[in-house]
Parts: structure tokens; sequence; C-alpha cells
């Protein structure tokens, strides 16, 4: 089996973009994976596409922007896991050796305000159910309840992530706020306030992949995927829309750990190697549920773990050193490659003053609307 | 001869319609949420589903679930939820039910100060808006049993 190494990455900023369409968006990102890969549009064999809310074929629609080749383009959605899932679908075909250069691409232009996701029920909608924030908030209102985890816990996280996205400028939000301010903000659902959420917005991210045998003859140094899990909900489902029901019967493990055990079995490592990580903080609370899932601490410490520096740069695990979905923003498609992008950077020893010294090995985690989780280990 | 009902001229009367249908039973004085429950498993869902997701049989049938439970964790939303056109702030939180699982509900605080988990709490009924034809739209939602 060949391995999958990545070449050549290329974004285009995350924030919002009237004057473009989300064709427009894709395509600056594709164009400058390619360039930076050093590969032309006409050596790419298939692309993978994930997005969530740019339609029907959107996919094809993108790459006949580029040159209509004819090749097979394909779309994945799977909420916020829909970038890895085609980042997984991609690097299958170059195990399985079908081809040996093909080009994975997350794009989004999503609606304003709240998420209004398809996946509620009309009923729940009317009942004011359906919100997203809401299961947001439960879950850490059962942080704290459980651990005793505390608004100033909550604000800590956003302020580490925001911290970080002044170096990023493919971040949306490039400013540094303070406890104080986090928590003055305005409360959506209690304990979380807005700036412990990350907003929906518009981008995109690419990867070009090609078969390991053939990536020493390109002029970046190639990053192997080495693990790509994904999973769909386990039962009893989740907390996480549009749950009506959750059985108080049966238990089972957080998605995140069943899908990270399955990406480290792949990869061949455990948490403990871990270099530098993205993962999803789509609020404050959903960051310290991943702490958990990804094993990276005890349960019930991850607000101890972000106290002690743990997770920031030159601790052991530094997380969301991008800046974050909260600094980033979440274009849902194109959310789980961008942080596979940034990862490439750290990889490859270029991410400047966010650089995670002498890093190997990344993780990229994802987890969207029921359950669907993505976990890709990346490794030089 | 029959009886002959006279309306005063220009008054409506609103029918009042389930926001959705087969969620609780209707019309009722006290009316109970419908859901499934796996012959096979005993796992319980709501709203009501034809397969079981724990062992996916299709030995299902439709069950009545308790008027009263016990509150979980809660929250209160303070911005728009999409497709909402209710008052706000709006309390919403896991009900559980002695039947074996626990279910999203709006959350109708009423006259207690401070809600807590582990309260009693019992089904009432809503309204959430009219449809196009001018019906009311009924709901549910759960409110503290007054005196505990």
């Amino acid at each position: 089996m060949t391995e999958a190494a990545i070449i050549g990455v290329g974004m285009h900023k995350f924030g919002r973009f009237p004057e473009e369409n989300f064709m427009q968006i894709a395509v600056e990102a594709i164009i400058n994976s390619l360039e930076d890969a050093g590969v032309a549009w006409r050596d790419i064999q298939a692309a993978y596409c994930g997005t969530a809310y740019a339609g029907s074929a959107s996919g094809p629609k993108v790459t006949t922007k580029i040159g209509a080749t004819g090749i097979p383009v394909m779309d994945f959605e799977n909420a916020c896991a829909s970038g890895a899932a085609a980042v997984r679908a991609a690097v299958r075909d170059i195990h399985a050796g079908i081809y040996n250069m093909v080009l994975a691409v997350g794009f989004e232009k999503m609606p304003e305000g709240m998420m209004a996701s398809p996946s509620y029920y009309d009923w729940q909608k009317k009942m004011g159910l359906a919100a997203n924030p809401i299961y947001f908030a439960l879950e850490a209102q059962r942080l704290m309840t459980e651990y005793g985890v505390t608004e100033i816990d909550f604000a800590r996280v956003a302020v580490k992530n925001h911290g970080y996205s002044i170096h990023n400028p493919y971040a949306h939000y490039n400013k540094l706020f303070t406890i104080e301010e986090v928590l003055n903000s305005a409360m959506v659902c209690d304990p979380l306030r807005l700036l412990m959420f990350c907003q929906p917005n518009e981008g995109a991210s690419a990867l070009v992949i090609c078969s390991k045998e053939i990536s020493s003859q390109f002029p970046q140094k190639p990053v192997v995927v080495a693990a790509s899990a994904l999973s769909s909900p386990l039962y009893p489902l989740p907390v996480l829309p549009p749950t009506s029901s959750i059985s108080t019967n049966i238990t089972s493990m957080h998605i995140t750990e069943y899908t990270a055990l399955q990406a480290y079995k792949d990869a061949g490592i455990g948490p403990e190697d871990l270099d530098v990580i993205e993962l999803q903080d789509t609020d404050s609370g959903s960051e310290f549920i991943a702490y958990e899932g990804l094993g990276i601490c005890r349960p019930g410490d991850c607000a101890k773990i972000l106290a002690d520096g743990v997770v920031e740069i030159g601790g052991k695990y530094p997380v969301n050193t991008s800046g974050g979905l909260m600094s980033k923003g979440e274009p849902v498609g194109a959310s789980a490659i961008g942080q596979m992008v940034h990862l490439v950077h750290q990889l490859r020893g270029e991410a400047g003053p966010v650089q995670v010294k002498g890093a190997k090995v990344g993780l990229s985690h994802v987890i969207g609307a029921g359950g669907n989780c993505a976990v890709t280990i990346l490794k030089v | 001869m029959g009886i002959s009902i006279t309306k005063k001229p220009g008054r409506k009367t609103a029918n009042r319609i389930p926001v959705a249908e087969g969620l609780f039973t209707w019309p009722s004085k006290h009316p109970r949420l419908i859901g499934t429950k796996c012959s096979d498993c005993g796992e319980i869902f709501f709203p009501q589903q034809r397969v079981c997701s724990y062992c996916s049989s299709l030995n299902t049938k439709e069950t009545l679930f308790s008027r009263r439970g016990t509150l979980d964790l809660y929250t209160c939303t303070h911005y728009g939820p999409p497709g909402y056109a209710g008052e706000l702030p709006l309390f919403v939180g896991f009900i559980r039910l002695p039947e074996g699982t626990k279910i999203i509900s709006p959350i109708q605080k009423g006259d207690v100060k401070e809600l807590k988990a582990g309260m009693k709490m019992q089904m009432v009924l809503n309204t959430v808006g009219t449809d196009d034809q001018g019906n009311e739209l009924v709901s549910f939602a759960f409110a503290p049993i007054s005196g505990t």
C-alpha cells in the first residue's frame, strides 16, 4: 500500500466576501495549492470536495472554472466533517493505487446569523429548539456540574485561541481579547457568551495529495496522512442537533474518543506522540470536551490543563495555534482542510511566530451536527 | 328542528392544531407525548420512528410517555433561534422521563424563582404562533409542578 503525502496547500482567507461567490472563493484556494505544490491542474486525476451549503454538484461547478478536464469530481457532505471526509476518500484512493495525484478542497459561503440547519425538524424551529448554541450550552452546563468548570475557564479558551490569531493572515478575526472582554460579551445561551463561540462565515482551503513514492520530486517537504478516521453517531445519540431524546439506559464513549482511538491505531501512535493539535472549538465547552476525547487529559482535568499551560505553545499539547474556529470562523466545508493547511505549515517548520519547535506529528479533529466526527493524523 | 348556532358577525374562531402530527395525543385535555418503544431491546425514542436506533429491530410500537418528569441540565436562550417567533429569553432543558429517556423541551418557568436540576416537572401545552390559514399551532413544554 502506497502512502499518501500532502505536497501543496492553499487557502482563501476566512471571513465575509459579499463580492465573491463560492466558486471564486474555492478557485483561489485551489490555485494557491497547485502553485505551492508545483503541479498543474491537468495533472490532477480526481478531486474530492467538502461543502455543506453550496448545493448540488458544487465541486464540479468549481473545478470547471479551473479546467474542464472531465475528471471525477466528488462532493462530500458530513456537516463540520465534510472536508475531512473528502480528504479520507482521496487518501484511500491513493492507498489503493487508483490515482497518484489528486486534489482535496473544502469551501463554504454560509448564510448570516445562527446556523439555520436543514437537519432540524420544522416543529423544533417553531418551538425555539433549532439553535445550535442550545446544545453546546447544555454540554457546557454538564462541564460545570460534573467538573466544576467555571465561566472564567470558558473565557480562557477564547483568550488563548484569539491570542494566536494575530499571527494568522487567513483568520477572519485578528484581535486579542481579555478575559474581562469575553465575560462582558452578550450572553447567547447560559453559560456561553458571544465571544465563547465561533461565527459561521466563508472561505476555502485545498490540499494537493500524491502518492509518497513520487512526492520527493516536488518542491515542498511531503507531509504524510498517517490516519484518516471518520465516524457517524454512536448510540445513544449525542447532545447535538437534531436530537430530541437521549436514552438514559445506555451509555457509550464520546464520538471524539471513539474516532481518535481508530486514528491512533491506524497511525501507530498514542496521544502522547502528538506535537500540535487543531480541534473543533465551535465554543469553549467543545474545546474542553475534545481535550478529553483525544486523550490529552484525564476526565475532569480539561480546565486544569488549560490553566497549567499544557495546551499552549511551550506546553506538551499546543492546541489551535491557528487561532482555532473562534478566530478563523467556521465555513463548514472548509474548516477541516483549513486545520490541515495550518498543521502542514507547522510540520514543514514554516509556522513563524506560532511554530511548535520540532513538530513532527499533527492532529486535526472536527465534529459536526449529530456526531459526525473525523480525526486526521499528519506526520513528517 | 336542529339547533342553530349564530355567530356574532365578524367574529372568528381560531382552530388549534398541533405544531406537528404525531408528537402528542390530540385533541386531549392532558396530552401525552407519543414515542416509539423497541419490543426487542426496550429502548425508547421521541419522536416516533420506525426502526430501533439501538438494535435496528423492526419490532417497534407506539408508546405514550408519562406527563411528569425531572429537570436535568437546562440553559436559557437570549438570541433568536432560527424559525422561532416566540418570546425571549427562552428556557430549554432536558426532562428525564421515567420510561428511560430524556427529551429536549422548552421550559415554562412560571412563578418559580429559580429552576433547579432535580425539580419535578409536568407537561403543559403552549401556542407557538399561527400557520398560513390562521390556525393556532399548539406545542408542548414542561413546567415545574407547583408546590415542589
